[in-house]
């Protein structure tokens, strides 16, 4: 973690920006959802565009594995060193989740229940709310995306995203701003 | 002094790094775009000893003792950063005879 501090008017430190590590993001998101409280925070990256983009702020909810279904986004950490993802799934099992990116090719390993944190349920654009990708639309895309067919549409995207890896492949961090008590 | 305090359950807490990073549950929601906060060196030394088994005396005679302060004015530190903490809703005073 790496620690800013940005010094007040006066000298004294007012405010800390920290840097959290993805596993560290995922402790905390767990530490809110288990007392029944939803999780916002600013998602980075590019493997669920267009629905959730680089820098949207989403809400993730507290669900209990029943009741996910078919094109949910979910929150989960993935093995083996617990980095907190969110993606889609496409697929349910007994005990386990199939998972995939709407943006990516391949789909994530199976997902145990145990890994999910929760279930996404707001992203906020520029201050607006998007629904695009959370209603009763997310099966078809969850269909869509299983097919690769998502995949070619939203191939432009990738590359952009390939091409701008180098400035994304060190923003496994996530930064937060704290006042300081 | 001789109040005992424990954090909140309307926060979380968590320590990342050496730094507590302390998230209120406002309406339902730990909001990471929002209010966040952390504590400086002397308010993590307290928040760490705010267990529910000691008072505020207890902890700030700790203090005195672990970085050889006079005890008078770690006194008025503790009860300062608890008294704050209170306003602020993420600690809550409880009963020394509650189990």
């Amino acid at each position: 973690m790496i620690i800013d501090k940005n010094a007040a008017a006066d000298g004294l430190p007012a405010a800390l920006t920290l840097n959290v590590s993805s596993p560290d993001l995922a402790d905390l998101m767990r530490d809110v959802l288990q007392k029944d409280a939803d999780f916002r925070f600013r998602a980075t990256g590019f493997s669920m565009s267009p629905f959730i983009k680089d820098g949207d702020v989403i809400t993730v909810s507290p669900s209990h594995p029943a009741d996910l279904r078919t094109g949910d986004i979910v929150a989960f950490t993935q093995a083996p060193n617990d980095r907190l993802v969110v993606h889609r799934i496409i697929w349910t099992g007994a005990g386990y989740f199939c998972i995939k990116g709407d943006n990516t090719k391949p789909q994530d390993s199976s997902v145990p229940a145990y890994r999910i944190l929760g279930r996404i349920t707001g992203i906020d654009r520029n201050g607006k709310s998007v629904r695009l990708g959370l209603g009763p639309e997310r099966t078809l895309i969850s269909f869509l995306s299983r097919l690769g067919v998502l995949c070619l549409l939203f191939a432009p995207a990738r590359i952009l995203f390939r091409l701008s890896k180098h400035r994304y492949s060190s923003r496994e961090m996530q930064a937060i701003t704290a006042k300081k008590v | 002094m001789n109040r005992i305090c424990i954090p909140s359950n309307d926060i979380v807490a968590r320590k990342i790094e050496g730094e507590i990073v302390i998230v209120p549950l406002i309406s339902g929601i730990g909001d990471l775009e929002d209010e966040l906060y952390t504590l400086n060196e002397t308010g993590r030394a307290i928040w760490e000893r705010l267990d529910g088994s000691k008072s505020l005396r207890d902890i700030a005679a700790e203090l005195s003792s672990e970085f050889d302060a006079p005890l008078e004015e770690i006194e008025r530190d503790v009860a300062g950063l608890v008294d704050e903490l209170i306003k602020r809703k993420m600690l809550v005073e409880i009963n020394r005879d509650s189990p």
